[in-house]
């Protein structure tokens, strides 16, 4: 009994070993392995099963040793545990179904026969295949760098109570096999399961719903970036510009001067109107973007537009009055402007020299975000557009008018209008105030 | 006899399109005559309270004036629902949505190709004038909705069917165009005797039927579209298509 006893304490050092890898080959920890498992043998007749509890307190210290934090040690620690009991059943399991022999009845005093030798080897794999599995999974929890408090200790809370339970249960039905007061204890560990899963499953919607709004405000915040740069190179257009008008008013007035009209009139020509014409094609199509006050808005249909513009579209926005509220949820604001923006410049990619035409038209109830788009007339009808998976560039491509109607048809305060007319794809989102 | 009106604030802008408006108008004698060139919109709203004929108007965007062009035109709108309205702007003042969707604007004219006003000018009092005479030959059997500042107006011919959404929307499905608005089936079915509910949340426009599927309880349309029946009320349908045949 005792040699069991010195195998099992070493079979819970070996699975540790697994769990801390490399730096568990060392000088003291050998040490104490050895001399734990000693003490264990001598005293395991006496103790029984409480003995685990002592097995337990050792795991705790070699991990709490290893990684000087209370929380991984204590998750370890129980973990490696749970394991250890879970698996023995499995291994139980195994040796009575395949091998046609109960291991529980031959361990009889000083006798250690083959079967419980095989018995420990096929745990010990299963144990190190579990191991490393389990730690490719929790290894996020406790990378170094994870601000997620919550999450470690909810993680070692869940550990140690799994193990609690576990081990309670075990001990009660060795004990005094009691049915009653076991399913009462049953009833008990349901429900305070039942609760903590409920505040890790509340806690997980609220991480989850952190992170996505988090890439929303990133998403958002590119957009943004990008409409700032295109601003910045307007402006620098907008200096060279003011520079050359500088040269360009006094070679002019150096012509005025000299009375010499035919120069005058030819440098006026090719000059002057160009330049005056390369400004209006360029600078003004974007004007309005300015006037849009919602950042998340603003951001998203710059970006779109600006990346149209340098597909080599033609793109025109205008917003003549400020745009401060939208009366709609702003996430399905978004993703509706996002679907008809998409394909309105998918569309207008496919023809030669596209237009798309973008603004919002303010009105005493209700504003109007209008896109017009060329597109290549195939022949499709309308209704066609709108049904379910409908691209005309294949199968399931992109999100199509049939999702945006959906959207559009959750909210209230919204109507759609789209029509096809003089080679135009026209959308209007109606959004009272 | 159709009013012109000009408001545009510079004086030498405003005498030159006058001059192209009424020469043009001689020349061609038309049905028209230029009867307000004036740098002040309350002029213009004043003239037209009176009048109450439709017009045709030119007006400049920037009439340093509290209003400007585009309220100007949906001040006029308010008046004269279907006159014609063009405006006259500089490249940077151009909202071309803006003006189609807030005032229904017939065209606009860009101050700064300076070579295409007068061409462009004449080609609106064209317009304008053509329309009136179309105008005069159709009889509008037309199917008018308002949401919010938004008026939907169609010929019943276009009108394939009513889909009934929820939160109270109905689509309207043309051959070329869906729209919503609010409204129930129930009121859109009293508005035209073509108009005849075939399933609880359709209502077919019977002018536009192709084929009726009793088996499948589907109406096909005119542009092959499908609109949906229910086994008791595609039976009225059936009905009235072979009674309008019998006729």
């Amino acid at each position: 009994m005792a040699i069991l006893a010195f195998i099992q304490v070493l079979f819970y050092c070996i699975l540790v070993s697994f769990v801390i890898g490399k730096r568990f080959f060392r000088k003291e920890y050998i040490i104490a392995v050895i001399l734990f498992s000693l003490i264990m043998a001598g005293l395991y007749s006496y103790l029984d099963i409480f003995g685990s509890l002592l097995i337990f307190a050792f795991v705790f210290a070699m991990f709490k040793y290893t990684y000087l934090k209370w929380i991984p040690a204590l998750y370890y620690a129980s973990t490696v545990m749970i394991a250890t009991i879970l698996i023995d059943h499995i291994t139980t399991f195994i040796m009575v179904k395949i091998f046609g022999v109960s291991t529980t009845f031959i361990e009889t005093y000083g006798i250690i026969s083959s079967a419980t030798l095989l018995h420990q080897f096929i745990t010990l794999i299963i144990g190190f295949i579990f191991i490393t599995f389990w730690k490719k999974v929790t290894i996020r929890i406790f990378e170094k760098d994870t601000d997620d408090r919550n999450l470690t200790r909810i993680a070692a809370f869940l550990g140690l109570f799994t193990y609690a339970i576990y081990f309670t249960m075990i001990v009660y039905v060795r004990l005094t096999g009691n049915q009653n007061k076991l399913v009462l204890m049953n009833t008990m560990y349901l429900c305070i399961y039942f609760i903590i899963f409920a505040v890790s499953l509340s806690f997980l919607v609220y991480t989850f719903r952190k992170r996505f709004e988090m890439r929303e405000k990133e998403i958002e915040l590119n957009s943004l970036q990008m409409y700032t740069e295109q601003l910045e190179r307007n402006y620098n257009e907008m200096r060279t510009f003011r520079h050359d008008y500088i040269n360009i008013l006094s070679s002019m007035s150096e012509y005025i001067t000299n009375r010499d009209m035919n120069a005058l009139e030819s440098y006026f020509n090719d000059n002057i109107m160009r330049v005056s014409q390369k400004i209006r094609d360029d600078d003004f199509k974007m004007r309005g973007l300015s006037q849009i006050k919602i950042p998340e808005v603003k951001g998203l249909v710059s970006s779109k537009l600006i990346t149209a513009q340098g597909k080599g579209i033609d793109v025109v926005f205008e917003c003549p009055n400020e745009i401060h509220y939208l009366n709609m949820d702003s996430v399905l604001l978004c993703r509706c402007i996002g679907i008809i923006l998409d394909n309105a410049i998918e569309a207008a990619e496919e023809v030669e020299k596209g237009t798309v035409r973008v603004g919002f038209v303010e009105f005493e109830q209700s504003v109007s975000f209008v896109v017009w788009n060329t597109f290549r007339d195939t022949g499709y009808k309308l209704f066609q557009y709108f049904e379910k998976g409908f691209s005309t560039k294949g199968e399931n491509r992109g999100l199509g008018l049939n999702s945006l109607k959906k959207m559009v048809d959750q909210e209230n305060n919204t109507q759609l209008d789209t029509v096809i007319e003089d080679g135009f794809f026209k959308q209007e989102i109606v959004i009272l105030k | 006899m159709i009013d012109v009106f000009i408001c545009e604030d510079q004086k030498e802008q405003r005498e030159k399109i006058a001059r192209y408006v009424s020469n043009y108008i001689m020349i061609e004698n038309l049905d028209m005559q230029l009867v307000l060139t004036t740098a002040d919109p309350e002029g213009i709203l004043a003239y037209i309270k009176e009048s109450n004929r439709p017009g045709l108007y030119f007006l400049d965007i920037d009439l340093n004036h509290e209003m400007n062009g585009i309220t100007l035109g949906s001040e006029i709108r308010k008046i004269d629902p279907i006159g014609d309205i063009v405006f006259i702007t500089t490249h940077s003042e151009l909202t071309y949505l803006n003006f189609i969707y807030k005032v229904a604007a017939m065209d606009f004219i860009i101050k700064d190709d300076v070579d295409s006003v007068q061409s462009k000018i004449v080609s609106c009092l064209k317009v304008t004038n053509e329309r009136k005479q179309v105008m005069n030959n159709t009889s509008n059997k037309k199917f008018v909705q308002k949401v919010a500042d938004k008026i939907i107006s169609v010929n019943y011919d276009d009108i394939m069917f009513f889909e009934s959404s929820p939160l109270h929307k109905v689509v309207l499905h043309l051959d070329n165009r869906q729209v919503e608005f609010y409204g129930k089936l129930k009121d859109i079915e009293k508005e035209y005797e073509g108009f005849i509910r075939c399933h609880n949340s359709y209502v077919v426009n019977i002018d536009n039927i192709q084929e009726v599927d009793l088996k499948k309880k589907e109406i096909l349309m005119e542009n092959g579209e499908t609109c949906y029946g229910s086994a008791r009320m595609i039976k009225a349908v059936q009905k009235k298509l072979e009674m309008s045949v019998i006729e």
